[in-house]
């Protein structure tokens, strides 16, 4: 009797045993199932109210992708779902191109970083007519009926290159050559160039002055601008003790540049945008100094824009977005701010 | 609680038959395999039925494409050529294409690929109105205006066709993704399953192993215990009987059968006993027959002596010349021999001489009162019959019918063949006989006081009932008496078959 009650406790503990073994691998699998089930079904998604776009010239510059993060997350605070646009394009279409898209495809808002061309004006125009509000980020359209432009004021930017420049001038006499963007308008490069030349002027102390040059940098086509950069060190006899880039890009190529043709300490580097390589580039004393522009408060003031226009039907035509100078001595906070780069 | 629980399932297993015990293992462990074979089944299909999905997006997004290059191709041709086949054509691609397009996503939301459906689906809406705007200026042959739009068309079909193929490509992208996925999901439920049968099977064979121990021990020491009893040793103890299966059932019947065993041999050996004294005692007594027996052989010395003695008085008488002194002694010797003889069947004339001596015994005795007359058909003298059948029936005609009467009385024996059998008939014309007591005497009723102590011990019951044994017959002998002092007949009949068997 005794072991007949031993077979049976063992059989009841096995067949639990082997019930569980079931259930907990059926649950497991059901688990390990459900994870895939939801990347199948597409449930990994958030709905929106609203689809606004972002069509910039260079999506792949750190500095787009921070004012993008900028605005992305402005617009999930606010219901909207914002996409760089042309990013899952199989072809590269140019922001004209991307615009027509925008337009046609019927998006809730189009964020631009624009420029003064009449294509560009009449894109937007065509944009506003079929009640879909612009807003200009960075690069301006004055002509056209864009809601509002957010972006550094040019004159601004000028005087705070220009305080770099005399900081870097001191009692001796500089070449100055400033890199200005091809494509852009003439009206904010040359109000940029006279608040860095006006600056340079008033503010210079005795001994020292600066000569201002400018080079426009063809970034009209794919390479065009590094050829470019390239093009001005390949003339030796013309090479002058600053450059100052007005862009993430010819930032990058010009650094390149003083590197291969080991000028650095020869050459000056006055930098645009605060991406990683930029940063570690001034942390090396390459390059001298950069202009940070608060790309997340960009970002949002874009959003908030075409948020407010939503809202109120009528929106302020013009946010300023905040510079600050990075050079060797305040650099290690930005690198520690978390931008680890290598 | 729990304790109760168990004990109570255990009896309740422990209750089940063999055939039931089996059956629940087999299809407890078939219902689980069955249940995880389901399950494995349905996630199986509901993945591939996904991974379908998954390719139907590229498959319809291709339609798709078709379908909008169709609409192209037949307003281009029907700006060529402005034919009614080509507007029939671009009408029917246009719908096509309308209704191909309804089903794309229209939401807004942060899913890249559903973001470039909404697109795609608006820029569509957009082209298919100019493109029924360009076709409606073809009609109104306003060639300025159809030149335009066919070029805005042409340009936002491009975007479109760019736009599809890309989404077609993200989605291939995305489907490599969701099959790499899916097959991690496949060899995950690969491994799961394994896991599952394995563990199952392990079980069944574990539970198998239990159940055959549980039927094959208790079989084991019945086995054992049989062989014990074949070999004639029944004082073994009783088998424990565990379950209430079929075994169980076996083994208390063998316990049973044990107990019953022991009793009958106990039974049998106080019979044994039994008898023993009883056949003691049957030998006790045959030596005591035996020893009758040996007197009684002792007494029949007598006879002969008797015999010798009247013999030697025959010769006596013979040498003295008194002849009738000779010839009465000479049937004396007769009478005993034939009494000594003691054989059981005779002929009908030895039993006929028998009864001459007899009657000249008697006639000398009684100085010839008795008239004895033979009536006999020769033919019949060799058949057979028992002996001393006639002598007792003449004794009783003498003693009974006509000892006491006035008149002459007269014997008659006669034999002759009646219907195919022969009959032996003793008449006498004597005081005869009343019908009850021939009744009682045939029913062998008869009781001692009727008969008178003058016979010489063979009564008509002890002829009667050899008759019946040796003709195997009840009904042997008839007595007829017509009334009182008409006298009495005794008729015996044999069958004449046996005399004719005898002749030859």
């Amino acid at each position: 009797m005794e072991e007949n009650r031993k077979v049976f406790i063992i059989c009841i503990s096995i067949i639990s045993l082997v019930i569980l073994t079931i259930i907990g691998s059926l649950v497991f699998f059901k688990i390990q199932t459900g994870k895939i089930t939801k990347v199948l079904d597409n449930e990994e998604r958030e709905a929106y109210e609203k689809y606004y776009v972002m069509i910039v010239n260079d999506r792949t510059s750190e500095f787009w992708k921070a004012v993008y993060d900028g605005v992305k997350e402005d617009g999930q605070a606010t219901n909207v779902y914002v996409e760089m646009f042309g990013n899952n394009l199989s072809e590269e279409y140019s922001r004209e191109e991307l615009m027509k898209v925008a337009i046609n495809s019927q998006v809730d808002g189009i964020i631009v970083e624009a420029d003064e061309s009449a294509r560009m004006t009449e894109l937007i125009n065509e944009a506003v007519n079929q009640q879909i509000p612009v807003v200009t980020v960075l690069g301006d359209n004055t002509g056209g009926e864009r809601q509002s432009f957010v972006g550094v004021g040019s004159y601004n930017l000028g005087r705070e290159y220009g305080r770099q420049v005399i900081e870097l001038c001191g009692q001796s006499k500089k070449d100055v050559l400033i890199l200005m963007s091809g494509s852009s308008d003439g009206t904010n490069q040359n109000v940029l160039f006279s608040g860095i030349q006006e600056t340079a002027m008033n503010e210079m102390p005795k001994g020292g002055s600066a000569h201002l040059e400018m080079k426009l940098v063809d970034n009209e086509n794919t390479f065009s601008a590094e050829e470019s950069i390239r093009d001005i060190f390949m003339s030796p006899g013309m090479l002058p003790d600053i450059i100052i880039c007005l862009d993430e890009l010819s930032t990058a190529c010009v650094y390149q540049a003083v590197v291969d043709y080991n000028k650095v300490g020869s050459i000056d580097i006055i930098g645009y945008y605060d991406a990683p390589p930029i940063l570690q580039a001034i942390e090396r004393n390459v390059i001298y100094s950069t202009i940070s522009i608060d790309t997340s408060q960009m970002g949002r003031l874009c959003v908030e824009a075409l948020n407010e226009f939503y809202e109120l039907g009528n929106v302020s035509e013009y946010f300023s977005v905040d510079v600050t100078v990075i050079n060797s001595d305040n650099v290690a906070s930005y690198i520690g701010d978390g931008k680890n780069y290598d | 609680m729990i304790e109760k629980l168990l004990n109570k399932n255990r009896k309740s297993i422990r209750d089940m038959s063999l055939q039931t015990k089996i059956a629940l293992t087999l299809v407890t462990s078939s219902v689980i395999i069955f249940v995880v074979n389901l399950f494995m089944y349905i996630n199986i299909n509901s993945m591939v039925n996904k991974l379908d999905a998954v390719y139907q997006g590229n498959v319809k997004l291709n339609e798709l494409n078709d379908a909008l290059t169709n609409v192209q191709t037949s307003m281009t041709v029907y700006l060529n050529t402005k034919s009614s086949d080509s507007m029939e054509d671009y009408y029917r691609s246009e719908q096509n294409y309308q209704s191909m397009m309804l089903e794309l996503n229209d939401t807004i939301s942060n899913n890249q690929l559903l973001l470039m459906e909404r697109n795609i689906r608006h820029m569509s809406d957009n082209y298919l109105e100019l493109t029924n705007q360009t076709v409606e200026a073809k009609r109104g042959r306003n060639v300025e205006k159809y030149k335009v739009r066919y070029e805005n068309a042409s340009e936002l079909y491009e975007y479109i066709s760019t736009y599809i193929y890309s989404l077609n490509n993200e989605q291939f992208k995305n489907n490599s993704l969701t099959y790499e996925a899916l097959s991690i999901s496949f060899k995950s439920l690969e491994l799961v399953s394994n896991g599952i049968l394995i563990c199952v099977v392990i079980c069944n064979i574990i539970l198998t192993i239990i159940l055959t121990r549980t039927i094959t021990n208790p079989l084991k020491a019945l086995s054992v215990a049989a062989s014990e009893v074949a070999k004639g040793n029944f004082d073994l103890d009783l088998l424990e009987v565990q379950s209430r299966d079929e075994i169980g059932v076996v083994t208390k019947a063998f316990n049973k059968m044990i107990v019953n065993i022991r009793a009958y041999i106990a039974r049998i050996k106080t019979s044994m006993e039994k008898e023993r004294a009883m056949k003691e005692k049957e030998l006790m007594m045959e030596t005591h027959l035996k020893d009758a027996q040996l007197k009684y052989l002792q007494a029949q010395i007598n006879p002969h002596f008797l015999f010798n003695t009247l013999n030697a008085g025959a010769q006596l008488a013979m040498m003295e010349r008194a002849d009738r002194t000779y010839d009465y002694v000479q049937n004396m010797a007769e009478f005993f021999r034939y009494n000594m003889k003691n054989s059981e069947i005779v002929t009908l004339g030895d039993e006929i001489r028998l009864i001459d001596s007899y009657i000249y015994i008697l006639n000398v005795r009684f100085s010839g009162e008795i008239n004895f007359k033979k009536d006999v058909d020769e033919r019949f003298n060799n058949i057979q019959i028992p002996s001393m059948i006639l002598q007792p029936l003449v004794e009783n005609c003498i003693n009974y019918g006509i000892r006491d009467i006035d008149w002459e009385g007269k014997i008659v024996l006669s034999v002759y063949e009646i219907e195919d059998n022969v009959c032996i008939s003793v008449r006498d014309n004597g005081i005869g006989i009343k019908k009850e007591k021939i009744e009682k005497i045939l029913s062998g009723n008869l009781k001692s006081e009727d008969i008178s102590g003058n016979s010489n011990g063979i009564g008509l019951d002890n002829v009667i009932n050899r008759l019946k044994l040796f003709l195997e017959s009840e009904d042997v002998l008839e007595i007829v008496s017509e009334g009182e002092n008409k006298g009495t007949e005794v008729r015996i009949y044999l069958p004449v078959q046996e005399k004719r068997y005898e002749d030859v």
